[in-house]
């Protein structure tokens, strides 16, 4: 009897699961990871595979010269909790780097950067 | 910090399954047992079971607030000192679902501390068994809101209500079996040498067995269940540490179910047999002594697990030569009738194993015909199913499909792949002829059979015994990468018939990803099919100016048709132009110089004005070509192909995992 479990279970296992969602890792953002603007955004977007804790999730963004230029009001959104975003001061052209922390709602910290650039 | 997180976890596990266990025991097994033959110190054992309880709650209570402490710890990123000195754990306990649940948690375990010291007053009065059941529910509650707080509470929509209903009753599960058996065990040991307990023993025995089967069935489709949803599969099993995890706490699982048959099949007969089974009580006691210390094995692993990102997260190291691909069965449409036969001599073989499982006469002979029929008849279909496969093979791409990676990863190629690919990917580079093996054609069909981890594997390493080299020395992670995106957009674009002026169901490319601006918002294409089908028009100044008016003329009957327009220049630089860019209609976006060269891969024979249907999955579904006899479809066509759309089935978009 147990070969025959094994050989009912067998296939499902082998087989592709739902896309588990557990830690929060970052799933696209606007702008786009490595994009180039032309026009500077005012505000910048993070979508995450997972609902955050909006009192230990931030984004920080500095510049080349590693001045903040987020207006420091990072926080998740309160309808998605999937989504943080903060406001942007105007920025001139240059690349600038996304700095971001987020704990999941199952506890998890994870943490990574990316850039984006500005004009040309 | 991790090792004592991990113990803090275990031991919490631990006290809280005995407490939830003491209660189901109490409800279940032991006071129903000492109700057919009540020796004269039953109440005694009430209160040693009474002490394990406080001592199993304090311990709940203690560890509890530890493993909150720790978690406060590594959400805010602060040391102990400071969770303590700056408020966190208050800011936890209010402000994170985890914290919520653990305010619950807490307050469920003081009230039933309140119950507990009501039952000493009560003793065995009328309402003692309605306040044991009160406990029970209590502290079931305690175990089971320990879903809501890890990575079941974590997975969104209504898998996760799924998910997090089986992981509260594998918790129930585990309490009610693994929970009840120090109980159990102090039955057996009053029962050596008194036999006033026999009888009770053989009924919480008889009792507890019905009670371990229904755990172990529960343990097992919940277990199946959790890892559906966290491991992921095969590769997430074999190849992450949270899988190998859950492997040592299968082969725990299946040591202690062992066990408990042992008990079950020979100890249990053995009980009921003569006057005074004293070895039988010893080997149970034993046994039931055995079967808790691989449990609390299982929950120090059980500790380890919820500090492990899941395995279904994580790239796995595949750690075999070979994977098995149930696509690839059969091979070809004609292989199909073979395959039946295949079926059916496994089949057969199978029931002839059955067969002699059940019978004795002629065991070995049915049992040696019917694996041969199964070994004989599995080769075949067996091998169409493997394929080689690589540490990297289950690896998915950090890198998006999008336009600038694509670009990125054709500038790599055209650097370190096209002497021998060739600059089309057909294999015949200038470099080709010298080689002892031919270079792969990139553009063949055959390219999809292979997982995007294969040929990432194949770029870092080289293939053919070094007659390809390998590239993980010279290219980052992320370059090989891009150049996997790159050969898979173009090797998708160079497919026949994949793209026709008509929307036909069946495989289709993915559209390249980009950010685009439109009307002055930024957008991307990812974000914009999501919500509606998208028609991507490449144009060309001044030549399509006729064709984006007459879309604009258009534009309101398509968008209430549900479809969105979405212009963007083959050429950047005229588009820029200003007198052209006042003649354009709004709904032309302005995008970087990559997009256009990202969708060349997708143009097929000629070049100029493409348009694509891209569906709601971000695939593209057809093309229309300006330079052809059908040309680019009048608004009427583009209404029919978009009700042909929306009677396809949708496909379930890929989500790209970036680098973190």
């Amino acid at each position: 009897m147990r070969f025959l479990y094994a050989s009912l279970l067998l296939p499902a296992l082998l087989s592709a699961a739902p896309t588990a969602r557990a830690h929060a890792f970052l799933d696209h953002a606007s702008p786009g990871v490595g994009s180039t603007l032309r026009q500077a955004p005012a505000t910048i977007s993070l979508w995450f595979t997972q609902e955050l804790e909006p009192a230990f999730s931030t984004v920080s963004i500095v510049d080349q010269g590693g001045q903040r230029v987020d207006g420091g009001d990072a926080q998740v959104d309160t309808r998605d909790q999937t989504l943080l975003h903060a406001s942007l001061k105007p920025l001139p052209p240059g690349t600038y780097k996304v700095m971001w922390r987020v704990v999941s709602v199952d506890t998890h910290t994870t943490e990574g950067t990316f850039t984006f650039r500005v004009g040309g | 910090m991790q090792a004592v997180t991990i113990l803090a976890r275990a031991i919490h596990f631990a006290s809280i399954l005995s407490l939830t266990g003491i209660f189901v025991s109490l409800a279940v097994v032991v006071e129903p047992a000492l109700a057919r033959s009540a020796p004269s110190d039953a109440p005694a054992f009430r209160r040693a079971l009474r002490r394990f309880a406080w001592a199993s709650l304090a311990t709940a209570l203690l560890s509890g607030a530890l493993w909150l402490m720790l978690e406060a710890s590594s959400m805010s990123g602060r040391t102990l000192a400071d969770v303590f000195s700056q408020d966190i754990i208050a800011v936890v306990l209010t402000r994170t679902r985890f914290g919520r649940v653990w305010e619950l948690r807490l307050t469920l375990i003081l009230l039933l501390a309140g119950l507990l010291m009501a039952g000493e007053r009560l003793g065995r009065r009328r309402g003692a068994d309605l306040l044991g059941w009160a406990m029970l529910l209590l502290s079931a509650a305690v175990v089971a809101a320990l879903a809501w707080a890890g990575h079941a509470g974590a997975t969104q929509g209504g898998e996760g209500e799924i998910h997090v209903v089986s992981d509260a009753l594998h918790l129930l599960a585990a309490g009610a079996w693994l929970g009840a058996l120090v109980p159990l065990a102090l039955v057996f040991a009053r029962a050596i040498g008194d036999w006033a307990w026999l009888g009770v023993a053989r009924e919480a025995t008889r009792r507890f067995s019905a009670l371990g089967i229904a755990g172990v069935g529960t343990l097992l489709v919940t277990g199946t269940v959790n890892s559906w949803f966290l491991v992921g599969g095969v590769p997430g099993l074999l190849g992450t540490p949270y899988g190998r995890l859950l492997l040592l706490k299968l082969a725990l699982f299946a040591a202690m179910v062992a066990v408990a048959a042992v008990n079950r099949q020979h100890l249990t007969p053995q009980l009921h047999e003569g006057v005074a089974p004293t070895a039988a009580l010893q080997r149970l006691r034993r046994n039931a002594l055995i079967e808790t210390a691989l449990g609390l094995a299982i929950l120090m692993v059980v500790g380890a697990l919820g500090t492990e990102p899941p395995g279904a997260h994580l790239p796995p190291d595949w750690p075999l030569p070979f994977r098995l691909d149930l696509d690839a069965f059969p091979p070809s449409p004609a292989l199909d009738r073979e395959a039946v036969l295949y079926g059916v001599g496994i089949a057969a073989g199978i029931a002839a194993l059955l067969l002699s499982a059940l019978r004795r006469r002629h065991r070995w002979l049915i049992g040696a015909v019917g694996l041969a029929l199964v070994v004989g008849s599995g080769r075949v279909p067996l091998a169409w199913m493997l394929e080689d496969a690589y540490p990297t093979t289950f690896y998915r791409s950090p890198v998006p499909n999008d336009a600038p990676s694509i670009v990125a990863g054709a500038l790599h190629y055209a650097d370190h792949c096209s002497q021998c690919h060739g600059v089309g990917g057909h294999g015949d580079g200038p470099a080709a002829r010298d080689l002892p093996v031919r270079p792969a054609d990139l553009t063949a069909p055959h390219l999809f059979a292979h997982r995007e981890g294969d040929l990432f594997w194949w770029i870092s390493e080289g293939r053919n015994n070094g007659a390809m080299p390998g590239f993980s020395d010279v290219l980052g992670e992320r370059e090989r990468w891009e150049i996997v995106a790159f050969i898979r957009a173009r090797a998708a674009g160079a497919q026949p018939n994949i793209l026709l002026p008509l929307v036909t169901p069946g495989p289709a490319p993915a559209a390249p990803d980009f950010t685009f601006e439109q009307a002055g918002r930024q957008e991307t294409l990812r974000a914009a099919t999501e919500r509606e089908p998208v028609l991507l028009v490449l144009y060309r100044l001044p030549g399509s100016l006729s064709r984006l008016s007459a879309l604009d003329a258009a534009r309101d009957r398509l968008e209430r048709a549900g479809l969105r327009l979405l212009a963007v220049p083959l050429d950047p630089e005229a588009a820029t132009n200003a007198g052209a860019a006042a003649a354009l209609p709004d709904f032309a976006a302005s995008t970087g110089p990559e997009t256009a060269a990202a969708y060349t891969l997708f143009e097929g024979a000629g070049g100029g004005p493409r348009e694509f249907l891209v569906d709601r999955a971000g695939l593209l579904r057809a093309r229309w070509k300006a330079d052809t006899s059908i040309g680019l479809a009048p608004p009427e066509e583009l209404q029919a192909q978009l009700e042909r759309l929306a009677r396809l089935p949708l496909a379930r978009r890929a989500s790209h995992i970036h680098s973190h």
